[in-house]
């Protein structure tokens, strides 16, 4: 009886989740493409020879991997800071909590034309400053050095009040006679902070984190909308990637291993860091 | 509290700040935005609005078709989710375990990488530029975040109330009706609405699925405007449509907010 | 109608919860299952609601084979220990719910309920929800909500074990006149002994899911089975007194007196109960309870001794009563 009610969610989610991976590894064995005819061709690992002499792909992997890295590690440390102010009790707490959670509830593609704006040479608010400083302009969105770091920023402003809220719901978890206890036997407010939060919030940071690398490893709607993947493919991602190729060059055999190789590279890095974290005993929890 | 207020508005402007300007964009004439420090005569204007509100199709169009497959996708993943979670809590630990960390890990996953398959199913079963058949992906990948906040909250009520009621002679249907789902039904707010704010939210799918202009949901339509050229964007029409866009889901945030917040933070802790 | 059940038994994974029980109540009688938490009691009482299916035996209501009966079927009136009121609805809504859903009509409902609220005088609260009552009146009402469901057997699983000492004492006569009124089987888990002797004309005392006896609460308390049924019925606790290997003598503290002969010992403290007092006395055979009344002089040198006939004799092994020593 339990087990009817949870087949029809359990066949989503395997349609959904599951089987789209084992369908990409199968088309990525094939050749799937406008000079196929769309017709599925074996074509005996090709996909992935390419995948592997590929320029723009590796140039992807480390420009998503930049993002990755700079965006959640940005996040979560604001995020910490954020919360540990919003953790207090006062009136009003409300609306702030609305107004910090809106920019995460907007979709993306609103606000990633609005960065645009804003990052815009030579109308953008950022070019007015520069221009009431007498400095030259930025051209952030035209020089491939610094477009990465707008797309950074525009994420950080997105989802940093996401994390916050988890790593807030942590705080709220820590009983307040811990820390009376730990006043009563001498210590400190930072030493409290360093032997008791940081160690309770961290079952909190850590799937915040997870959460975090994952769906920023699949940044999509925001380098599309904001960037185009540009300039220069200077800040495409892997997914950018994977849907240009099957959307623009239509080359679905190929699209399907590169998502297919990220998915694995996603779950390499999501592995080997929870190790590392376990090795250096950064983790005390499991 | 004195010093602790400037990293409230700290916090405040950095979230704002961005979203004042859409505003400020919204209201000024292009003269103004191209030169913001002279003087103008006609500084501020309406006409953005007008243009957006204008064109064809009118904007409500997409709102209206964002606000359709919401609702939908919400009632499809609640109508499969709250069973399932159910009977998640009634079959063995260690199967509901495996269960579990599967979704979880599937919540987790970067569901973009899932389009192209997505969209050899709505070709396959002719389900493109098809509104309603948005909600079908959207619910599936809604599934496993609607289950792990719902089948939590389902763990968490007693059992005795569920085996009082049997005994008073209620089938399984009748405790859902007048039990269950009254009894966790903050939890189904908050999965309700955290459902309707990704699918409100999603653009991929909705992307590659839609490309008739009439069913276009409000993200894509909002990059379509982004996306007719590049270089010159419409930038006071489009910043105009912006905050047309924004403020249905201000009203929403505003309205729901404990419940999102509930929603989010039960699905850290529980997930 | 009678409740049976016969060789009754449940297990998860290898461990029997309940095993080889047999219990017969009959119209009117009220049997209490008394035992420490984890033996098994509020488990027979899910196997006989159905809540839980059992591995062996059957249970009978009125001559008819209920095992296989969904619960849902079964006309059980449970009090649970935590009441398990519906905390969304009134009082009014928690009595009148299943009489809706089994079709009773709305005039029929609004009698029943009205002449319940009544019966438990508790008019007043009907508009209120579980969480602005007191432990007492949740007590009433999740009786309240038994009775109205018109069962066939009623169950009651520690109805009063989340209330405190006085108001239970309150409870007691009325929980009497209400249940015993209905002249229906009635079954009263329970882990405190006061509380089964005042509630119920029998008791049955489990142990690790096994009844260990069932009898009157005289029959219990002057001819335990076991030592564990000596030690779990009668306070304060006899005293047990370990003869040899394999013998243990029972003596219940009221039994032993002061003495010019008998066995020497040493006053090492006192509890004052009342109408009389508590001594420990330090003897030969190892610590002594005895009870003895207020007025009474306690001499330096004491020495105490009992009658013959109120010793108890188990055997060390089995914990067994023996019968000829």
């Amino acid at each position: 009886m339990s087990l009817i009610l949870v087949l029809p969610a359990i066949i989503l989610v395997i349609l959904v989740f599951v089987f789209p991976l084992i369908r990409y590894a199968w088309l990525s064995f094939h050749a799937v493409s406008v000079s196929t005819g769309l017709v599925m061709v074996p074509n005996f690992g090709a996909n992935w020879s390419r995948l592997i002499e590929d320029q723009r792909f590796w140039q992807d992997l480390m420009q998503t991997t930049r993002f990755t890295a700079f965006s959640v590690t940005l996040e979560i440390i604001l995020a910490i800071a954020i919360a540990l102010l919003l953790d207090q009790r006062w009136n009003g707490r409300g609306i702030i909590r609305a107004i910090t959670i809106l920019p995460w509830a907007l979709p993306t593609t609103i606000m990633a034309l609005g960065w645009r704006w804003i990052f815009n040479t030579p109308y953008g608010p950022i070019e007015q400053l520069t221009q009431l400083f007498g400095i030259e302009y930025l051209n952030l969105l035209s020089i491939p050095k610094y477009t990465w770091i707008t797309t950074v920023i525009a994420d950080v402003w997105k989802t940093t009040p996401f994390v916050a809220l988890i790593i807030l719901a942590g705080l709220q978890s820590i009983p307040n006679d811990l820390y009376e206890a730990f006043r009563l036997e001498g210590g400190n407010s930072l030493q409290a902070l360093k032997k008791i939060t940081l160690p309770l919030i961290q079952p909190y940071i850590l799937i915040a984190l997870l959460f975090r690398v994952a769906q920023a490893f699949g940044v999509f709607d925001l380098i599309q909308v904001m960037t185009g993947g540009g300039p220069a493919t200077s800040t495409e991602s892997l997914a950018l990637y994977s849907y240009l190729n099957a959307m623009r060059f239509l080359d679905f055999g190929y699209s399907a291993t590169i998502m297919l190789a990220s998915f694995l590279l996603l779950m390499i890095i999501s592995i080997t860091s929870y190790i590392l974290l376990k090795r250096l005993r950064l983790l005390t929890v499991k | 509290m004195k010093n602790r207020s400037i990293y409230y508005i700290a916090i405040i402007t950095w979230s704002i700040l961005p979203l004042a300007w859409q505003i400020y964009t919204s209201f000024s004439s292009p003269e103004a935005l191209t030169a913001p420090i002279l003087n103008h005569n006609n500084r501020w204007t309406l006409e953005n609005y007008i243009q957006i509100i204008n064109s064809d199709p009118p904007f409500w169009t997409y709102l209206a078709n964002s606000t359709l497959v919401g609702l939908l996708t919400t009632f499809i993943t609640l109508l499969v989710a709250i069973p399932a979670s159910y009977a998640l809590t009634k079959i063995s630990f260690y199967l509901s375990s495996i269960i579990r960390l599967i979704l979880l890990g599937a919540a987790l996953f970067p569901y973009v990488l899932l389009f192209l398959a997505l969209l050899e199913f709505a070709r396959k079963l002719d389900l493109g530029n098809n509104l309603l058949a948005l909600s079908l992906p959207y619910s599936a990948l809604s599934m496993p975040l609607a289950i792990l906040l719902l089948s939590s909250s389902f763990r968490d009520l007693p059992k005795d109330l569920e085996e009082a009621a049997t005994l008073e002679g209620l089938t399984l249907l009748d405790r859902f009706r007048f039990i269950l789902i009254p009894l966790i039904r903050p939890a189904v707010a908050s999965t309700g609405i955290l459902v309707f704010l990704f699918t409100w939210n999603e653009y991929p799918i909705a992307l590659t699925w839609i490309s008739n202009e009439n069913m276009l949901t409000l993200p894509v339509a909002m990059a379509r405007i982004a996306g007719s050229s590049i270089y010159s964007v419409p930038y006071g029409a489009y910043a105009a449509a912006t905050v047309l866009g924004s403020l249905p889901l201000l009203l929403f945030v505003i309205i729901f907010q404990k419940q999102i917040v509930s929603g989010l933070t039960q699905g850290a802790v529980k997930g | 109608m009678t409740l049976l059940i016969k060789n009754l038994g449940r297990h998860i994974n290898d461990s029997w919860i309940v095993r080889h029980l047999n219990l017969e109540v009959t119209d009117g009688e009220c049997l209490a299952l008394l035992g420490p938490s984890g033996c098994g009691k509020s488990s027979t009482l899910r196997l006989i609601a159905g809540l839980d299916k059992p591995n062996e035996g059957s249970i009978y209501l009125n001559n008819k084979n209920i095992t296989n009966t969904a619960a849902i079927d079964r006309r059980i009136g449970m009090v649970f220990q935590s009441y398990a009121l519906f905390p969304h609805l009134t009082v009014a809504e928690n009595l009148t719910l299943g009489m809706k859903i089994r079709g009773i009509s709305n005039l029929e409902q609004r009698q029943k309920l009205r002449s319940t609220l009544e019966l438990f005088q508790i008019e007043n609260l009907a508009t209120r929800r579980p969480s602005q009552l007191s432990g007492g009146q949740k007590q009433r009402i999740a009786l309240a909500r038994a009775i109205l469901r018109d069962p066939l057997v009623y169950l009651l699983d520690e109805p009063m074990s989340n209330l405190d000492a006085q108001l239970r004492e309150q409870l007691r006569p009325e929980l009497r006149r209400i249940i015993l009124n209905q002249n229906l089987p009635v079954l009263y888990v329970t882990h405190d002994q006061h509380e089964a002797m005042a509630m119920s004309q029998k008791i049955a005392v489990l142990k690790e899911g096994i009844l260990e006896q069932i009898g009157t609460p005289q029959e219990l308390y002057h001819e335990p089975v076991s030592i564990f049924v000596a030690t779990f019925i009668g306070r304060p606790q006899i005293n047990v007194i370990y003869n040899s290997s394999k013998h243990i003598t029972g003596i219940r503290p009221e039994n032993i007196y002061f003495n010019s002969t008998g066995l020497k010992a040493k006053l090492l403290h006192k509890e004052w109960l009342g109408t009389n007092q508590l001594l420990f006395l330090d003897t030969p055979v190892g610590n002594i309870r005895i009870t003895v009344d207020i007025g009474i002089e306690i001499p330096e040198d004491i020495t105490i001794n009992w009658d013959k006939k109120h010793e108890h004799h188990f055997d060390s092994q089995t914990g067994m009563r023996i019968i000829n020593v």
